[in-house]
């Protein structure tokens, strides 16, 4: 059955987040981001795993904002006088973002969640920072978690 | 009323059940209720079951997970409440903020008594402002 989402430019951003979650089936991803932070060069690397609420949201279309929203509140949270968040209408009011496929959801979502120097340029780093992969690639027991490094001889598709 | 909408500024009791009737300002309803939560299930290889308002979590390691809202708190002083369980060897876990909140994370780590970290499935459960 094709749901036809509502205009929701202006509409608050939680508000439209309770529409989809009275009218879109969650969608289970075996997409996973694998990411190292070269600002933490001893940490384990980290794996970002996409909610499939937020995902049916993203390829429903007309429900998120554009990801640049998310980057100006984040500019806005770094200044060293930030209290509280003032231009939060930019999640609100701003044109929300059209359907997604499963692949821009997930470059989307690296944009959104995982910190900007990890990805900006992120093929033209010495070492490999941030991985694509399925869920079926990751190791499949986490006796050695805290070890775990994207692997640099991996080619990638 | 119009297109499935009630507006209302104050919800009132009559009393006549408990005696005392009450009211209450519909902005604590709106201030007052979660604005995120969520449910991880899959321990070894965490996924969120469910929740509402969260568009990923970040496995940093043994124990530790960021959650990442969709719509951002309007400050980094609002409540995470946590819950876990007996971990899969049975032990018991305690869940503690790890690295500070931004207005849109939401950092937990679970630990054993002893202090050290071990994997859970988790609940969550954010109350706050919205920005």
């Amino acid at each position: 059955m094709i749901i036809e989402t509502p205009e929701f430019k202006g509409t608050h951003l939680w508000d439209r987040l309770n529409w989809a979650k009275q009218k879109l089936e969650p969608i289970q991803t075996d997409y996973r981001v694998v990411w190292e932070d070269p600002n933490e060069p001893d940490e384990p690397a980290k794996i970002t795993i996409p909610d499939p609420n937020w995902l049916a949201c993203a390829m429903q279309g007309g429900i998120l904002p554009p990801v640049e929203s998310y980057w100006e509140l984040k500019k806005d949270e770094a200044q060293p006088d930030f209290k509280k968040h003032t231009r939060g209408y930019l999640l609100h009011n701003t044109q929300p973002v059209g359907k997604m496929t499963e692949e821009e959801a997930i470059e989307y979502l690296i944009m959104k969640d995982i910190p900007e120097h990890v990805w900006k340029d992120y093929d033209k780093s010495n070492r490999k920072r941030l991985v694509i992969c399925k869920k079926k690639n990751l190791p499949s027991h986490r006796a050695w978690r805290n070890s775990w490094k994207i692997n640099q001889e991996q080619k990638v598709a | 009323m119009a297109n499935g909408t009630i507006a209302f500024d104050t919800l009132s009791t009559s009393g006549q059940i408990s005696g005392t009737a009450v009211s209450v300002d519909a902005d604590y309803l709106a201030y007052g209720s979660a604005k995120a939560w969520a449910n991880t299930s899959g321990v070894g290889a965490p996924a969120l079951a469910d929740s509402f308002n969260v568009a990923s979590v970040a496995d940093r390691g043994t124990g530790v997970e960021t959650f990442t809202f969709t719509t951002a708190m309007s400050n980094i002083n609002f409540s995470t409440q946590a819950l876990s369980d007996h971990n899969t060897e049975g032990v018991t876990v305690q869940i503690v903020p790890d690295f500070a909140n931004t207005t849109t994370t939401s950092t937990l780590s679970s630990v054993n008594t002893g202090g050290t970290a071990r994997d859970t499935d988790k609940s969550i459960l954010i109350h706050g402002d919205l920005a």
